[in-house]
């Protein structure tokens, strides 16, 4: 279905200091260093990394091998991963960690907002793609169907299983999972001892600024209109949705984020949704949600997560 | 199909060598590619649909792009000339095979090949279906194993033709999408240079802070405070915080400590000598090893291990790989005795198998799930992760040549080619043990033959009885049906370069062969030829039943009988010549055996075939074992060697041939010369000669001696006795005494 497959990039910039004319801002090592850059496939599309260090061969290969696992647990397109293991068999023993850190974080986002986002709506997801894909769009009676399997309450997770109580039921962790992939790869890269990198997986997590010391310029695509410099990001991730960036349909009116409680595509008007908080899983998870809800709803929302900021609605 | 599967415990250690065999490039094959020669012969189109040329050979491997409209859609190679793929007949089987970019093969079909039960026949177009069935195939998931422990294809009968067929498409496809990189499969980096491993000789320091200082232990210490602030960050569980830690702010929650402790120079830091055997013990060959240390509140180990086993609560990463880790074998430690170390009362040694692909040299992280119980089901899950890296001093990196590694991916192809091996030993172990069973009942027989053909109708239902178990048994159910095949392939095999590899792909013929020649050094052809070849058998069983139907039989006159026998000898010299020339040709003419037909094929086969099987078992309707007796090359290529047995165990007395005739009219294959003696080339071994040798109502002998007894002894005496000291007495190696 590439009508509903989300476009999606893996860039990683850091401290791409020779480049700029910047070198005051960086490590005598990393101006000695000449720029590294890899492409290549990743997450499912083209990705790119551009590092200067003196061992970025070896960084780079080691964020590329923890993509790899990390799709390993999350990816619905890969018939071996954890995920796809649950949804298919209902059940999965000894889960990977990374897997409870996520429907947790779910977990605590769902209740925040009334249910709206619901990793459960997988069933539903699947008969609009389907449907669409055929040529039309679902029945009422289809959707009810469908809706019927949709429950985060169903959801038994522990760290010896995950299960689901009612067979049919499946989840989706897009709403989350480049959310969190960026914020592991963050995460290795700081560990390696790089400060100013930009990791984005289609979702960013930035550490430190731009080597230029500012913070890093991101823009933001609004239904084509591009804002440059939107939000300047240093040491913050940001997550962006736009329910009708992608549609199951061609005319462009049945947008991919599904409302649990309807069964239906967002009724919301809003075109981009995006979200600031320190991890990128986060602002993943409230950026799907918020294409869901009114403006007082998303306020009312970010109460229960004080480090997490609406960068742009509208 | 029928699939057999491979016993797990051996698709374990041969993956690894396979797994090995694959980070080589075809360096091993040495002979000139064959793919162009091919190629010429078989349009692109064909091997796969849609594609319209193949493109230059690379020089690095032999494989050709496969070409559709200026683009690369495949790639082209033969499986013979990127790994072994000798089959039954000592020779390759070829197969030209192509493999996408994404690592799936897009066609695969058989060339050439010299099998000698793939001639034709519907066996033939059966393994070449499942050659070009392997269109689709992802490799990448094989590559995981290395291309074994997988299920082989079952084609009934030529287990080992399909075996290779099998084998190589899967191995050589692995091989080139390593060697490409295709479908994200990667070659280790096999150059002459520099391979890092673990140094064995590097010393830690002694004590416990020395050894935290020079990172060779690394620690992770979680305090309540530490815990309860990050059960309170957004994104956690709403709940979290309503069940904060028992204990004081500052009361240790959790100090766990971690390291490599496989790596010697550390592990005799930290363990005593004792520990360190039993971490040695329990260790397999290129796996490694951790140690997980600690004291607090937390347990790392939780309890759900203990139903199923695995420690849930710890994980290691390294680059794309998680291992978790079983909690069944482990080394539990009482407590840490390096010097200076904490009390510490969760201590295990927990064991990466060598499977794993973990390696010592590269960081790796353990991964700790912190589990907070939020009620009865509501649970929040924290991560924390504790960073390793062998210091630089405990890594050597010693120079490897463009020989040695040579010579490992020789060692790596051979180790391969065991594996598959032993994978077909296991396969057949019922026809392995039946046979076994079948020789040592005939080795005892033949022992104390004495004993047995004391009783002729035993002897008789014995006979009919093995020779019914050879031909359901051996051959029709087995096909372990020697063949003059397998004797040309042999000599084939010596003028080419012996391989014991080859022979031992087939555990049957390896065993029948084996049992042959040292028969031929007990007994002579008559083991084999007489009991255990199932178209022998077969001919006797048939022959049988013509006599229960009162068909009449025909004795040939002796002088035609005689120089009849020539025959075979004069097929089997034919044939052997053939084989110096050409083995393929020679194959075809070693159809005048009609075994295929008649034994591994079951008569399902061309006309030709089978009108020429039953024309030889109507003949033999008559002439009782005809084809064993004038035609038979495999019955020749034994009988020369008859005269070098050991041992006379066919038992005559002096008296016989002159002037009774008895045995040698009653013998079925005409093997007694009329002057009395057993030719052994021709002997069977059936036995029946010595059935009458000790009868007391057939035999001159004995019955005189039995009655010359019973006048002396008055009847007193044992009549068993009698023929005792008569046996003796008569003996040609006994000295004879004066009556």
């Amino acid at each position: 279905m590439p009508a509903v497959n989300r476009r999606r990039f893996l860039t990683i910039s850091a401290a791409a200091a020779g480049a700029v004319g910047a070198g005051a801002f960086a490590g005598r090592a990393l101006q000695a260093a000449p720029l590294y850059r890899w492409e290549g496939i990743a997450l499912g599309a083209g990705a790119s990394i551009t590092l200067a260090h003196p061992e970025a061969e070896r960084i780079v290969g080691r964020a590329l091998a923890e993509i790899a696992r990390l799709e390993g647990v999350f990816s619905l397109y890969r018939a071996d991963s954890a995920l796809t293991v649950l949804n298919t068999t209902g059940g999965l023993d000894a889960p990977p960690f990374e897997l409870l850190q996520c429907l947790t974080l779910c977990g605590a986002v769902h209740g925040a907002t009334q249910g709206l986002f619901d990793p459960t709506v997988q069933p539903l997801w699947r008969l609009y793609a389907d449907s669409y894909e055929a040529g039309s769009a679902p029945t009422p009676q289809a959707v009810a169907a469908m809706q019927a399997l949709v429950g985060w309450g169903d959801v038994r997770i522990s760290a010896e299983r995950i299960a689901f109580a009612r067979p049919g039921m499946a989840l989706t962790l897009n709403g989350v999972a480049q959310g969190y992939i960026a914020d592991r790869v963050a995460a290795l890269l700081s560990a390696e001892g790089l400060t100013n990198v930009l990791v984005d997986t289609g979702e960013m997590h930035a550490l430190g600024g731009h080597p230029d010391g500012n913070a890093w310029p991101v823009a933001l695509d609004v239904a084509g209109t591009i804002l440059p410099n939107a939000v300047p990001l240093r040491e913050m991730a940001l997550a962006s949705s736009a329910p009708r960036g992608t549609t199951f349909d061609e005319a462009g009116t049945q947008g991919h984020i599904l409302n649990p409680a309807t069964g239906a595509p967002s009724a919301q008007p809003w075109r981009l949704v995006s979200v600031t908080a320190p991890q990128a899983a986060l602002a993943d998870a409230l950026s799907s949600a918020f294409s869901l809800m009114s403006r007082d709803e998303i306020v009312a929302a970010l109460a229960a997560f004080p480090t997490a900021r609406l960068a742009y609605l509208g | 199909m029928r699939l057999v599967r491979i016993a797990r415990a051996f698709g374990f250690c041969s993956a690894l060598v396979a797994l090995a065999a694959l980070s080589t490039p075809a360096a091993a094959q040495s002979a000139k590619p064959r793919l162009p020669e091919f190629t010429a012969h078989y349009p692109a189109e064909k091997l796969v649909e849609g594609a319209e040329s193949y493109g230059p050979m690379r020089d690095d491997i032999p494989v050709m792009p496969l070409l559709k409209g200026g683009e690369i859609i495949g790639y082209a190679f033969m499986n013979s000339d990127i790994v072994g793929a000798i089959g039954y007949s000592s020779r390759p089987i070829h197969i030209i095979e192509a493999v996408s970019p994404d690592a799936v093969v897009l066609g695969a079909a058989i060339l050439q090949q010299s099998e000698p039960l793939l001639q034709g026949g519907s066996r033939e177009v059966a393994v070449k279906k499942l050659a070009a069935s392997y269109a689709g195939r992802d490799l990448k998931p094989e590559a995981v194993t290395g291309g074994s422990g997988r299920e082989y294809p079952y084609v009934s009968g030529v287990s080992v033709s399909v075996r290779v067929v099998d084998d190589s498409i899967i191995r050589s496809g692995l091989k080139v999408a390593f060697t490409l990189g295709l479908g994200g499969l990667e070659l280790p980096n096999r150059q002459e240079g520099t391979y890092p491993t673990v140094n064995a000789a590097a010393t830690a320091p002694t004590g416990w802070d020395a050894m935290l200082d020079a990172g060779l232990v690394k620690r992770l210490e979680l305090t309540n405070a530490t815990v309860d602030w990050a059960f309170a960050q957004p994104g956690q569980h709403a709940w979290a915080t309503r069940y904060p830690n028992r204990g004081a702010p500052d009361d240790t929650f959790l100090d766990l400590y971690t390291t490599l402790i496989s790596v010697p120079g550390i592990a005799a830091s930290v363990l005593r000598p004792s520990e360190i055997d039993a971490m040695n013990a329990q260790m397999e060959e290129g796996g490694h090893a951790i140690l997980i240390a600690s004291s607090g509140e937390y347990s790392w180990r939780g309890s759900a291990f203990r139903d199923n086993g695995i420690y849930n609560r710890i994980e290691l990463v390294q680059g794309d790989k998680t291992i978790k880790f079983s909690a069944r074998e482990q080394v539990a430690l009482f407590r840490i005795s390096a010097e200076g170390a904490p009390l510490l009362m969760e201590n295990s040694i927990l064991f990466i198998p060598a499977l794993a692909n973990f390696d010592p040299t590269q960081p790796w992280r353990l991964q700790l799930l912190v589990q907070r119980n939020l009620g009865a089901i509501e649970r929040a899950y924290l991560n924390y992760d504790i960073d390793f890296a062998l210091p630089a001093n405990f890594i050597t990196a010693p120079w490897v040549t463009s020989e040695m590694l040579a010579e490992q991916a020789r060692a790596e192809e051979r180790a391969a080619q065991v594996a598959m091996r032993n994978s077909v030993w296991q396969n057949n172990t019922v026809e392995i043990a039946g046979l076994a069973v079948m020789l040592a009942v005939l080795t005892a027989a033949f022992f104390f033959q004495g004993y047995l053909t004391r009783s002729a109708r035993l002897t008789f239902w014995f006979r009919i009885g093995y020779l019914s178990t050879t031909l359901v048994f051996l051959g029709w159910y087995a096909n372990a049906q020697l063949s003059i095949v397998n004797l040309m392939a042999l000599a084939n095999s010596l003028r080419t370069g012996f391989d014991w590899e080859t022979f031992l792909m087939d555990p049957m013929t390896f065993i029948l062969w084996f049992s042959v020649a040292a028969a031929l050094i007990f007994w002579g052809r008559g083991a084999y030829c007489g009991w255990l070849c199932p178209f022998g058998a077969m001919q006797e069983l048939t022959n049988r039943l013509a006599k229960l139907l009162h068909i009449p039989q025909w004795t040939l006159p002796w002088g035609l009988n005689e120089r009849l026998w020539a025959v075979k000898y004069i097929i089997f010299l034919g044939l052997f010549g053939v084989t110096l020339t050409s083995l393929d040709t020679a194959i075809k003419f070693a159809e005048v055996e009609p075994f295929r037909t008649a034994i591994t094929l079951k008569f399902a086969r061309a006309w030709p075939f089978t009108l020429y099987l039953s024309v030889l078992l109507f003949i033999g309707l008559f002439v009782e074992r005809f084809f064993c007796r004038y035609l038979c090359p495999l019955g020749a290529a034994l009988a020369i060697p008859a005269r070098i047995r050991m041992f006379d165990w066919i038992k005559r007395y002096r008296d016989c041939g002159s002037p009774c005739q008895i045995c040698a009219n009653e013998c079925m294959v005409q093997a007694i010369h009329p002057t009395g003696e057993i030719n052994p080339n021709e002997c069977l071994s059936c036995l029946h000669c010595q059935v009458q040798y000790q009868s007391k109502s057939v035999c001159p002998v004995v019955i005189k001696q039995v009655k010359r007894r019973e006048k002396v002894a008055h009847g007193a005496h044992a009549v068993g006795a009698a023929i005792e000291r008569t046996q003796v007495a008569n003996h040609p190696h006994a000295i004879r005494v004066a009556e």
